[in-house]
C-alpha cells in the first residue's frame, strides 16, 4: 500500500501569504512546509531574541527558551526540538513530550510517520527516546541512529565502555558495539558504524572493525568470518536476511553478500548500495577508474561513465528504473535509464518517481531560481525556494510546494502540463 | 691494439648504444606501465600548462630560488650538464665517426670550444666531488657509487682532451677514452645518471600537481 | 654532534610507539613492509629514490635541519636515508629498532610542508614518502600516542577531540548567544537544507576556540550569506587519520564531511581557518575515495574572506594599527596558493603589514603541521628545538601581531611566542575582519 501524504488532489492553487504573518515578528528563518502541503511552518526570530514557531500563520503557545529543527512527519505532524533552558523535549503540535533529557536531537521519523524518536542525552550518559519512551539502557556514547521501517524499533551504534581519551589500548580492545531498542550486541568491536535494519525490523546489520586493520559486518552482533581492507554500509536484501556490503580487497572495491564475494567485477569505489523493493535487483553507485563514477547494476555497469561524482541513487517504487543525479564540472544532472538529462543544473536534489515508476520528477536550480524537472521537461514557472515534488497515486498529477516573494503555493497540476 | 679499438668502437660500441637505448626504454616502459596499473590517478592531474612553466624555471640558469641561492653549484651544474650533452653529440671527430659509418652528420664544435667545455665539465666534477665530501648533509647521504659516477665522467672526458691534443701516450688515451665513454653510457640506466630520464618524469607530475592542482609555484 | 641535536637524542617514551614495538617480530616487519610496496606504492616512489642524486640541495629548505645546525641526519634526504632507503635496502634486516627510529622520524621530524620540493631539482616529494613510511608503521601499529587517539576519536565519532553530537549541538547554540550580544537577531542555522554553502570547522573549535564559530557568524550574517552548519557528523572537516598513515580511516572521515554536505545539498563548503583540512578533502581523502576533485566544491576560508571583501559583502570600517606580519600556512599556499588573496585581506584590514622573509611559497613551516603538534608532550621539547628558524623569521619582523589562517599553525606558532620569548601575539584572519569590517547595529540574514 502506498502511502501518498495527500489527500485532496483537487486544490489548483493553495496561497499563505507569509510576509502577512511578519507584523511584529522580526525575522523568519526557515521554513519547513507539510509532505501534504497545506501546512508551512516558520521558525522567526522576535526582536528580543527568542525563536518561535509559527504554522499557517498561528503561533504556537508553548513558550520555550530555544527551539529549532523544525519537521514535518510523513503524515503531516510538525514537530521541534525545544529547551526550556534547563531540559530538551520535543513538541509535537505544539504538545510537548513528557520525557524531558539534559539534551535531545536527531528528530527520526518512521515511514508512515506515526512514530517519531530522537537520540538524547542525560547526564553524560546517552539513548534513545522512541515515541516518548527512552531506552532503559544508556551508553557512554551512541551515533548512527536508524529506526525499523515500521516505527516499532529503534538501533544505534552504542559506546559500550567509557575509556578516558588519550587510552588508545582500551580503545583497540573494542568499546563499541550496536544496541537494540537498548539491548546491546553481546560482543564488542572497535568501531561499529551504520546500523541497517531489515524490512521487518527483526534484525540489524553494521559495518565493524575488528581491530585497527581488519574490517566487516556483523549481522545481529555475529559478524562476517572473512575480514576486508575496509567495509562500507551494509544493506539488506528486501524480505530475506542476506546481506551485501561493498568491501575492498587489494586496493578495490567489490560487493560482498553475506561474507563471500558476490559481485565479480571490482571497482575503484562501490558505495550506496540499494536493492530495488522487490529484492530482485542491486545497484550501486560505482566508480569503475579513478574519477570516472558510474552505476553498476548487478555488476553490469551502466553506459554512462563520465561523472564526476554521483549522488542520490533511486529506485522506482515497483524496481524497473533507477535514477540519480550526476556531477560534472561543478555542474549537476539527472540521469536515469542510462541517459543523461539534457538539462546541466547548479543543483539537482534526490529524484523522485510516481508510484507506477512511469514519470520521474526533481527538484532543480538553475541561475539561482528553483523549478522542476519531469521527465526531461522543466516547469513554466520557477521560484525562490521550493519542497520536493509529489505524484498522486495514479501518476497523474504532481504536487507543487514553492514560496515566491513572501508567498506559499501549493500547485496541483496534471503531469500534461509539462508540455502543454 | 687494433684489434681492441675495432672492438671498441665496432661490437663494444654498439653494445653500449643497446644497453643505454634499450635500458632506459626498458625502464620507462616498466615506469609507465607500472604507473597506469597502480597509480592511474596520476594521470588525472597532468597540466601541459605547468609542466612547461616550471620546466621553463628549471631549465635556465637561476630561474628557481635554490639556484638563486647557490649560485657556484648552478653555474658548475649548468656548464656541466650542458657540456656533458654537447661534446658528445657535437664533437667533430664523433660526427666524422657517425658519417663515416651512417652517413649522416651535422653541426659540429669548432676552436677552442670543445677544449673549454671539457675543462668546464672536468672541473665541475671535482667540484661535485668536493662539495660532496666536504658538506656534512651531503657526505651522510652519499654511497660509494655516488663518488664513483663524477670519476666515470671525469675519464672520458680527460681521456678525450688527452687523445685530441695528441699528448704523449695519446693512442692508450684514445682507446680508454672509447671504452670509459661507452662504459658511461651503458651505466646511465643502472645508476642514478638515469635522472637525465626519470628527472623529466618526476618533474612532469610534480609540476602538474603545483601548478594545477595546488596554484602554486614549484621553483 | 652538536648540542641540540644531542638533546633531541633523549627521547622521552612514547607508549603508542613503544608498546607495539615490544611485539613486532621481523617477519611482521618484513611482511608489512612488502605489502606496501607491493600493492599501495608503485613506480612513483621507485622513480623518487632512482632519481635522487644525493646533492642535498633540499636540506637548506628544511627548518628542522637548519634550526638543529645543519645536523645531517634532520635533511630531508637524510630522513629518507635512515627510513625509506633502509627499508628497500635491507628489507631482511629490518628490526624493531629500526621501526622506532623510522616512526620518530617519520611523524616527528617531518611537518610534511613540501617545502623541500621546491628546492629539489627534480621536483622529488619527501612527503609523500615521509608518508609512505608512516603508512607502514601505522600497519605496524607504531603511532605516538597522542595521534593515534586522534585518530580512534576520528573513527568513533568523526571528529578528532571525541567532541559527541550533543556538544557540537549545543556549543553552536550557546555560540548564537553570544554573538546575539554584539548582534541582536543573530542566528546560526543548523541543517538548513538547500542553503548556498555549508561552512564546516575543526573539532578544536568547539572545544576550544568557540569564539571562532561565533566571529564566523557574524560574519556570515554581515554579508548576508544563505549558510548552514550540519548537526550531525561531517562538521569537522580536519582529518589527522590522513597524517597517522590510517587511510582507511581519511576516507571515511572525507565521505561524512562531503556526504553532509550532499545531504544538506549546498553549493560549496567553505572551511573555516584550517590547512591540513585542506589538504585532507582538496587533496588527499577525496583522491583516496575515488574523485578527482572534491564533488562539491570546498574552497577555504582565506578564499572566502577574499570573494566577501572584494564583491564589497563585507567592508572594513577602520583598519587594524598595530603592525602585523603574515605567516603562509604550507597546506594552503604550497598547497592551493591562496598567498596572495590573503594578503589583499591584510592590505585591505591591516594599516602596517611587514613580510617575513622568506614568505609565500617559501614561507618556512611553523614546524606543528603535519601532525607534529598532534604527536604532543612527548615531542614537544624537539618541537621547540625544530622552530629555531621559525621564531628567527617572526623576531626579525618587528610586528606586533601574527596573522595565521590556519589551525596548527596558530597553536605551533604561539607555542614559539611562549618559547622563545617574542612578545607577539597571533591572530586568525577571522579576528582581524571582525574588528575591522562594518557591523550593522541590528542583524540582518538573508531571511527566507
Amino acid at each position: 500500500m502506498l502511502i501518498n501524504p495527500v489527500e485532496d488532489w483537487n486544490v489548483d492553487d493553495r496561497q499563505e501569504n507569509i510576509h502577512a504573518w511578519l507584523g511584529d515578528l522580526e525575522r523568519i528563518e526557515e521554513i519547513q512546509v507539510s509532505p501534504d502541503g497545506d501546512k508551512v511552518a516558520a521558525l522567526f526570530v522576535s526582536a528580543d531574541d527568542t525563536t518561535r514557531i509559527c504554522v499557517n500563520g498561528h503561533i504556537w503557545e508553548h513558550d520555550f527558551t530555544r527551539i529549532w529543527y523544525p519537521r514535518f512527519s510523513p503524515d503531516n505532524r510538525l514537530t521541534v526540538l525545544a529547551s526550556d533552558g534547563e531540559s530538551w523535549t520535543l513538541l509535537v503540535e505544539d504538545q510537548p513530550w513528557e520525557s524531558r533529557f539534559d539534551y535531545a536531537w536527531n528528530t527520526v521519523f518512521s515511514k508512515d510517520g506515526k512514530h517519531i524518536s530522537l537520540v538524547f542525552q542525560n547526564q553524560g550518559t546517552y539513548g534513545i527516546a522512541l515515541n516518548d519512551r527512552p531506552w532503559d539502557t544508556v551508553f557512554p556514547g551512541i551515533g548512527h541512529m536508524v529506526m525499523s521501517q515500521d516505527g516499532s524499533k529503534t538501533a544505534a551504534a552504542v559506546q559500550v565502555d567509557r575509556i578516558i581519551e588519550g587510552d588508545i589500548f582500551a580503545f583497540q580492545k573494542g568499546v563499541f558495539s550496536a544496541a537494540l531498542d537498548g539491548h546491546v550486541w553481546p560482543q564488542n568491536f572497535v568501531n561499529v558504524w551504520d546500523p541497517v535494519f531489515n524490512c521487518d525490523g527483526t534484525g540489524v546489520a553494521a559495518a565493524v572493525r575488528l581491530n585497527l586493520y581488519d574490517y566487516t559486518v556483523a549481522v545481529n552482533g555475529i559478524f562476517w568470518p572473512r575480514p576486508f581492507e575496509c567495509v562500507w554500509k551494509p544493506c539488506f536484501q528486501p524480505g530475506t536476511l542476506n546481506v551485501v556490503a561493498p568491501v575492498r580487497l587489494g586496493q578495490r572495491w567489490t560487493m560482498a553478500r553475506n561474507g563471500d564475494l558476490f559481485w565479480k567485477n571490482t571497482y575503484f569505489q562501490l558505495w550506496h548500495p540499494e536493492f530495488s523493493p522487490d529484492g530482485s535487483r542491486l545497484a550501486a553507485i560505482v566508480a569503475p577508474s579513478f574519477g570516472t563514477w558510474s552505476i553498476s547494476v548487478d555488476d553490469r555497469l551502466w553506459n554512462l561513465r563520465h561523472f564526476d561524482a554521483i549522488t542520490g541513487l533511486t529506485f522506482s517504487p515497483e524496481g524497473s528504473r533507477i535514477a540519480a543525479v550526476g556531477m560534472n564540472n561543478g555542474k549537476q544532472t539527472l540521469i536515469y535509464d542510462e541517459t543523461s538529462c539534457r538539462h546541466f543544473c547548479d543543483r539537482v536534489w534526490p529524484p523522485v518517481f510516481s508510484p507506477d515508476g512511469r514519470h520521474l520528477a526533481a527538484k532543480i536550480q538553475i541561475n539561482g531560481r528553483y523549478t522542476i524537472l519531469l521527465d526531461g521537461t522543466l516547469w513554466k514557472s520557477d521560484y525562490e525556494t521550493l519542497w520536493d515534488p509529489v505524484f498522486d497515486n495514479k501518476g497523474e498529477k504532481l504536487m507543487i510546494r514553492a514560496l515566491d516573494q513572501g508567498v506559499y503555493h501549493k500547485h496541483i497540476v496534471a503531469l500534461n502540463a509539462f508540455t502543454t | 691494439m687494433h684489434n681492441l679499438y675495432i672492438l671498441a668502437t665496432g661490437p663494444l660500441l654498439y653494445l653500449s648504444f643497446a644497453l643505454f637505448f634499450g635500458g632506459m626504454f626498458i625502464q620507462i616502459l616498466f615506469l609507465v606501465i607500472e604507473t597506469y596499473r597502480k597509480e592511474r590517478f596520476m594521470f588525472s592531474f597532468l597540466s601541459l600548462s605547468s609542466v612547461l612553466m616550471s620546466v621553463a624555471h628549471w631549465l635556465f640558469p637561476f630561474g628557481s630560488t635554490v639556484m638563486r641561492r647557490e649560485k657556484t653549484l648552478t653555474l658548475m651544474g649548468f656548464g656541466f650538464h650542458i657540456g656533458l650533452f654537447i661534446l658528445p653529440v657535437f664533437l667533430f671527430d664523433h660526427v666524422l665517426l657517425i658519417y663515416e659509418s651512417w652517413g649522416v652528420y651535422w653541426l659540429t664544435l669548432s676552436g677552442m670550444v670543445p677544449d673549454v667545455l671539457s675543462v668546464f665539465v672536468l672541473s665541475a666534477c671535482v667540484y661535485f666531488l668536493f662539495r660532496r665530501s666536504t658538506k656534512p648533509e651531503i657526505r651522510y647521504i652519499s654511497t660509494p657509487i655516488d663518488y664513483l659516477i663524477p670519476l666515470l665522467v671525469i675519464f672520458p672526458v680527460a681521456t678525450g682532451l688527452w687523445a685530441s691534443h695528441r699528448l704523449p701516450g695519446y693512442p692508450i688515451a684514445h682507446i680508454t677514452h672509447i671504452l670509459s665513454g661507452e662504459l658511461l653510457l651503458s651505466a646511465i640506466p643502472f645508476t642514478r645518471l638515469s635522472h637525465m630520464v626519470l628527472g623529466f618524469f618526476t618533474r612532469v607530475y610534480t609540476s602538474s600537481e603545483f601548478g594545477r592542482t595546488r596554484a602554486a609555484h614549484d621553483w | 654532534m652538536n648540542q641540540q641535536a644531542q638533546i633531541t637524542d633523549k627521547y622521552e617514551l612514547d607508549r603508542g610507539i613503544e608498546n607495539h614495538l615490544e611485539h613486532l617480530k621481523p617477519e611482521t616487519i618484513r611482511a608489512e613492509i612488502d605489502a606496501v610496496f607491493r600493492s599501495e606504492t608503485g613506480s612513483r616512489l621507485k622513480a623518487y629514490m632512482k632519481t635522487c642524486v644525493h646533492c642535498g640541495l633540499c636540506s637548506d629548505a628544511c627548518h628542522f635541519f637548519l634550526s638543529f645546525d645543519r645536523d645531517p641526519r634532520y635533511s630531508p634526504a637524510g630522513k629518507i636515508r635512515q627510513t625509506l632507503w633502509e627499508f628497500m635496502k635491507n628489507i631482511r634486516h629490518i628490526t624493531a629498532d629500526h621501526i622506532r627510529k623510522a616512526a620518530i622520524i617519520a611523524y616527528t621530524e617531518c611537518n610534511l610542508c613540501r617545502r623541500c620540493v621546491l628546492y629539489c631539482p627534480f621536483g622529488i616529494d619527501t612527503a609523500y614518502m615521509m608518508g609512505v613510511v608512516r603508512r607502514i608503521c601505522h600497519r605496524l601499529g607504531v603511532t605516538p600516542l597522542y595521534l593515534q587517539d586522534t585518530a580512534h576519536s576520528h573513527s568513533a565519532f568523526m571528529n578528532q577531540m571525541w567532541v559527541k553530537e550533543d556538544e557540537w549541538i549545543d556549543t553552536i547554540h550557546w555560540q548564537e548567544d553570544d554573538a546575539r550580544d554584539e548582534m541582536p537577531g543573530l542566528r546560526i542555522p543548523l541543517e538548513k537544507q538547500g542553503a548556498d554553502i555549508m561552512y564546516s570547522v575543526i573539532a578544536p573549535e568547539p572545544r576550544f576556540q568557540a569564539d571562532l564559530i561565533y566571529k564566523a557568524a557574524i560574519l556570515m550574517t554581515v554579508a548576508g550569506v544563505n549558510w548552514t552548519l550540519p548537526a550531525t557528523p561531517g562538521w569537522d572537516n580536519s582529518d589527522m587519520a590522513m597524517y597517522s598513515g590510517d587511510d582507511e580511516i581519511m576516507g571515511r572521515i572525507t565521505r561524512t564531511h562531503f556526504e553532509a554536505a550532499e545531504r544538506l545539498n549546498v553549493k560549496k563548503i567553505v572551511m573555516g581557518e584550517c590547512g591540513h583540512a585542506f589538504r585532507s578533502v582538496y587533496d588527499t581523502g577525496n583522491r583516496w575515495l575515488g574523485w578527482t576533485f572534491p564533488p562539491i566544491p570546498v574552497i577555504h576560508a582565506i578564499e572566502f574572506y577574499y570573494d566577501l571583501l572584494v564583491s564589497g559583502k563585507i567592508t572594513i570600517r577602520e583598519k587594524f594599527k598595530d603592525p602585523v606580519t603574515f605567516h603562509d600556512p604550507c597546506n594552503i599556499v604550497r598547497g592551493r596558493g591562496l598567498h596572495e588573496k590573503a594578503r589583499y585581506i591584510i592590505h585591505m584590514a591591516c594599516e602596517n603589514f611587514i613580510e617575513m622573509t622568506p614568505n609565500r611559497e617559501h614561507n618556512f613551516c611553523c614546524g606543528a603541521g603535519g601532525g607534529v603538534i598532534n604527536c604532543g608532550p612527548p615531542f614537544k621539547n624537539k618541537r621547540m628545538q625544530a622552530s629555531r628558524v621559525k621564531a628567527d623569521q617572526i623576531r626579525k619582523t618587528g610586528a606586533k601581531v601574527v596573522i595565521t589562517p590556519c589551525h596548527n599553525c596558530h597553536s605551533g606558532i604561539d607555542d614559539i611566542l611562549h618559547h622563545y620569548k617574542i612578545p607577539m601575539t597571533i591572530k586568525f584572519m577571522v579576528d582581524i575582519l571582525t574588528l575591522t569590517m562594518n557591523k550593522p547595529v541590528n542583524g540582518t540574514g538573508d531571511g527566507l
